[in-house]
C-alpha cells in the first residue's frame, strides 16, 4: 500500500539525482577546453524496487517502483585507442627530432649557397689551375694562399658548428631524463591516489585523466607503455624496462661518458643502459650518435685526404726561391686543418725542379686532384664523395620530413578518434541539461502534489461539518 | 563519427597552418627565384646542380688558361714573324755579297756592318719578353736566353723544357719552344755571314748561304708548328665558351623558378589560405545550442 511519505521521498531522489546530471553536465561544460579531459555522465537507473506489502501483497500487482539512483559517474575513454595514440606519437616525435636536426646541420653546411663547401673547394683548385697556367705570377700564387685559407676555415668553421649542435643534443637529452624522472614520480603518486579512491568503491575520474596526460607525455618523450592493473595502479615500461611500479619509480641517471667526447651515458638505477625505442630522446640520441657523428666523419676524411695529397706532392715541389719540403697544410682533421703558416707566395712550390721558374708540373699535378679518385678508397673524387654526402643528407631529411608528416596526420586522425569518444560537444551537453532540467522540473511539481495531497489529509480531514 | 567542439577548433587551426606553411614555401621560391632553399627540398637537382656548379667554375678557369696560352702563343708567332724578315734580309745581303763586283771594304762596311746589325736585331728577338718572363728560356723564363760573351760566341742560358698547359681535361698543348734548337743554327748563321763578310771570305760564303736558308727553314717548321697548335687552343676557347654556356642555361633550368608559374601558384595558394581563414573563423565561432535556449 502506497504512503504519502514514499512518494514524496521518491519525487526527492528524483530532484537529487536530476540536479547531480545537471552538476555532471556542468562539469563537463566548464572543461570543453581542458587538455586531456575526458567527459563524464551520470548513469541513471531504477532503485532497487520494494516488496508490495498489506493489502497489493499476493495480487501479482508485482514489485514496487522506489524511483532513480544516480549508479556511477561514468568516465568515457577507450584503452584501446589511447595505446595506438600513444605508440605513433611516440615514433612520430622521434622522426621529429632527427628532422630538426637534420634542417639545422643542412643550415650548417650551406651547401646550396655560395659558402658551400664544393664551392670553397672549386676555388681552391681553380686557384692552383691558375698558378700552373702562370706559375711566376705572385699574385695568382698569394691569391692561391688565401683561398686555401678560406676552405681551411670552411672546414674549421663546420667542425667547431657540429661539435656545437652535438652539445646541444647533449642538453636536450639531459633535460629529457629529468623530464622523464619528474614524470614517472607524478605517475607514481596518482596511482597511490587512484588505488585508494577506488578501493573506498568511488571513481577516480579526474585523477585518471591527469595520469593519462602524464602518460601521453612521457609515451612522447621514451615511448614508454603502460599497463593497468585490477587495482587500477598502471606499470609503466620503457623499452622492457620498469619505470613505475605501482607506488615506486626507477629512475634514470646520466654521466659524462668518457668515451664520447664527454657526452652523457644514460642508465637506469640499476646500472642497464637505457634503450628506448622510439619518442624523443630516442630522436635525440640518434641524432647526437648517429646523424652529426657521420657528417663529422665525413668532413674528417676529406680534409685528411686534402691534408695527405697535398702535402705529399707539395713539399716535393719547389717556390720560386728554391725552397722544398714544405707541407702544405698543417692539423690532421677537419677542426684542425690551417694552411702551413710558413708559406709565402715565393716558397709555395709550384715546380717539380729547382730554378725553373716557369716549371708548373707540381701545381698541374695538385690542380688534376680535383679529378682524381682520393675517397673511399680510391673510388671517387673529394667532390663526389662531398657531393655524395650531401645528397644523402638531404634524402635523408625529406624522408624525416615525410615520416613526420604521415605520421603526425596518423596520430592526430588516432588523437581524433580519442577525441570523438572521451571529447564534450557543447550542443550534446545543452541537449542533456534540458533533459534534466524537465525531468527536474517535473519531480518538483510531483513533489508539490503530494505536498497538496498531505495538506487535504492533515488540514482538510476531519473538519467536516464543523 | 562524433564531432566535438574541440575538434572543429583544432582542425581549423591545423588546416590554418598547413596552409600557412605552403603559402611560405611558395613565397621563399619567388622572393629567391630558386626552386630550391636546400638540398633536402630537391635532392636529386640539387645534387645535379651541385656537380653543374662545380663544371662551370672549372670550364671557366680552363677559358683563361686558354686565353692565356693563346696570347703566349701569340708572343711566339710575333717573334717568328721578326725573324722571319731578319732572315730575308740576311738572304739578301749574303747573296749581294756574292756579287763579284764588290770590293772587300764595301763588303765589309757596308753588307758586314748590316749583318752585324741583323744580328743583334735577331738576338733582341730571341730575348723577347712576355709578361716579364722571357719566352725561349724553357721553364728559366727568369733568365735571359741568349747572350755573347764576345763576337764569336752564342751562349744559351735556358733549358730545353717545353711549356705545356692543360687547357681542358686531358687536353695538354705545348706552348713553349725549344730556344736553342730553333734559333741557335740561325744565330750562328748569321754570325758565320757576318765574318765572312767582314773578311772578305768569298769561299765559304756560298755555304753559309746554304746554311742559313737551312736556319731559317728550321724556324718556318718551328712556327707553322706553332700557328698548327694555337688554332687548337683558339678552338678550345671556343669550344670552352659554348659548354659554359650550355652548363649556365642547364643549371638555370635546374635551379631558377619560372617566375610566371610561381607566382600564380602562390597567388592559388594566396586564395586558399583566405578560403580556410574563412571557414576556420565560422569553425571558431560556430554557434552552439546553448545559444539558443531559452
Amino acid at each position: 500500500m502506497p504512503s504519502l511519505s514514499t512518494g514524496i521521498h521518491i519525487a526527492l531522489q528524483a530532484v537529487l539525482a536530476h540536479s547531480q546530471s545537471i552538476e555532471v553536465i556542468e562539469h563537463n561544460v566548464a572543461n570543453a577546453n581542458t587538455v586531456g579531459y575526458r567527459r563524464q555522465s551520470a548513469v541513471l537507473s531504477a532503485a532497487v524496487p520494494s516488496q508490495s506489502y498489506g493489502a497489493d501483497f499476493g495480487t501479482g500487482a508485482g514489485m514496487r517502483g522506489s524511483g532513480v539512483t544516480v549508479d556511477a559517474i561514468k568516465r568515457f575513454n577507450l584503452e584501446f585507442f589511447d595505446g595506438r595514440f600513444r605508440g605513433t606519437n611516440a615514433d612520430a616525435r622521434k622522426f621529429e627530432m632527427e628532422r630538426d636536426v637534420m634542417i639545422q646541420l643542412e643550415h650548417t653546411l650551406a651547401e646550396t649557397g655560395d659558402d658551400g663547401m664544393l664551392a670553397h673547394l672549386d676555388q681552391f683548385w681553380t686557384g692552383w689551375q691558375q698558378v700552373a697556367s702562370d706559375p711566376t705570377n705572385t699574385s695568382l700564387r698569394a691569391g692561391l694562399l688565401d683561398d686555401a685559407g678560406a676552405l681551411a676555415n670552411a672546414f674549421d668553421r663546420r667542425a667547431g658548428q657540429l661539435i656545437q649542435l652535438r652539445d646541444d643534443q647533449d642538453q636536450a637529452i639531459i633535460s629529457r631524463v629529468e623530464e622523464i624522472n619528474d614524470l614517472a614520480s607524478r605517475v607514481a603518486e596518482t596511482n597511490a591516489e587512484i588505488s585508494r579512491v577506488l578501493s573506498l568503491g568511488e571513481q577516480p575520474n579526474d585523477l585518471m585523466d591527469k595520469r593519462d596526460l602524464l602518460l601521453d607525455r612521457l609515451s612522447e618523450t621514451a615511448g614508454a607503455t603502460s599497463y593497468i592493473q585490477k587495482n587500477g595502479e598502471v606499470i609503466v615500461s620503457i623499452g622492457g624496462h620498469v619505470l613505475v611500479t605501482g607506488q615506486d619509480t626507477l629512475k634514470l641517471n646520466y654521466a659524462p661518458n668518457s668515451a664520447n667526447s664527454g657526452l652523457v651515458a644514460i642508465a637506469w638505477e640499476d646500472g642497464l643502459p637505457l634503450s628506448a625505442p622510439s619518442g624523443e630522446i630516442k630522436g635525440l640520441l640518434e641524432a647526437r650518435d648517429v646523424i652529426i657523428p657521420k657528417q663529422q666523419a665525413a668532413q674528417d676524411q676529406m680534409a685528411q685526404a686534402l691534408i695527405a695529397n697535398l702535402n705529399n706532392a707539395h713539399s716535393n715541389g719547389f717556390g720560386l726561391d728554391g725552397s722544398t719540403n714544405l707541407d702544405f697544410f698543417t692539423g690532421d682533421s677537419a677542426l684542425n686543418i690551417r694552411v702551413n703558416p710558413n708559406l709565402t707566395s715565393q716558397n709555395l712550390a709550384a715546380a717539380s725542379s729547382t730554378g725553373e721558374a716557369s716549371n708548373n708540373e707540381v701545381a698541374l699535378a695538385i690542380a688534376a686532384m680535383k679529378s682524381s679518385n682520393l675517397m673511399d678508397g680510391g673510388t671517387k673524387t673529394i667532390h663526389q664523395y662531398y657531393n655524395g654526402e650531401i645528397t644523402r643528407l638531404g634524402l635523408e631529411l625529406s624522408r624525416a620530413k615525410d615520416s613526420v608528416t604521415h605520421l603526425g596526420s596518423v596520430s592526430t586522425a588516432l588523437g581524433q578518434q580519442r577525441e570523438s569518444v572521451a571529447g564534450v560537444n557543447l550542443d550534446e551537453e545543452a541537449a542533456n541539461m534540458v533533459k534534466s532540467q524537465k525531468a527536474y522540473q517535473a519531480a518538483a511539481r510531483i513533489m508539490t502534489v503530494f505536498d497538496e495531497l498531505l495538506d487535504r489529509i492533515i488540514n482538510g480531514m476531519g473538519v467536516s461539518g464543523r | 563519427m562524433r564531432i566535438t567542439n574541440q575538434m572543429m577548433i583544432n582542425n581549423a587551426i591545423s588546416h590554418m597552418g598547413d596552409n600557412l606553411e605552403r603559402l611560405n614555401h611558395l613565397s621563399d621560391r619567388v622572393a629567391t627565384g630558386k626552386q630550391f632553399q636546400t638540398a633536402s627540398d630537391d635532392p636529386v637537382a640539387a645534387s645535379i646542380s651541385l656537380s653543374l656548379r662545380s663544371t662551370l667554375k672549372t670550364t671557366e678557369v680552363y677559358r683563361s688558361t686558354a686565353e692565356g696560352t693563346d696570347d703566349w702563343m701569340s708572343a711566339n708567332e710575333f717573334a717568328f714573324q721578326q725573324m722571319e724578315t731578319i732572315g730575308i734580309r740576311a738572304v739578301n745581303l749574303v747573296q749581294r755579297g756574292l756579287n763579284d763586283t764588290l770590293s772587300a771594304s764595301e763588303r765589309a762596311s757596308a753588307l758586314g756592318a748590316e749583318m752585324e746589325k741583323l744580328l743583334q736585331q735577331a738576338l733582341d728577338v730571341g730575348n723577347m719578353t712576355h709578361n716579364g718572363q722571357y719566352v725561349f728560356s724553357g721553364y728559366m723564363t727568369d733568365t735571359k736566353p741568349f747572350s755573347m760573351p764576345d763576337p764569336d760566341t752564342l751562349d744559351f742560358n735556358g733549358d730545353d723544357n717545353i711549356m705545356k698547359r692543360t687547357i681542358s681535361p686531358g687536353q695538354v698543348v705545348s706552348m713553349g719552344i725549344d730556344g736553342e734548337a730553333v734559333f741557335r743554327p740561325f744565330f750562328e748563321a748569321l754570325m758565320q755571314a757576318r765574318t765572312d763578310l767582314n773578311t772578305n771570305d768569298t769561299i765559304t760564303l756560298p755555304a753559309t748561304l746554304t746554311e742559313l736558308q737551312s736556319a731559317v727553314n728550321i724556324m718556318d717548321e718551328a712556327r707553322t708548328s706553332n700557328g698548327a697548335r694555337q688554332r687548337q687552343v683558339q678552338s678550345a676557347v671556343e669550344y670552352l665558351d659554348k659548354i659554359a654556356f650550355e652548363v649556365k642555361d642547364l643549371l638555370s633550368s635546374k635551379e631558377d623558378v619560372n617566375m610566371a608559374e610561381a607566382i600564380s601558384t602562390m597567388r592559388g595558394q594566396e586564395t586558399a589560405y583566405q578560403s580556410v581563414l574563412e571557414v576556420g573563423q565560422r569553425a571558431i565561432s560556430a554557434l552552439n545550442l546553448f545559444d539558443f535556449l531559452g
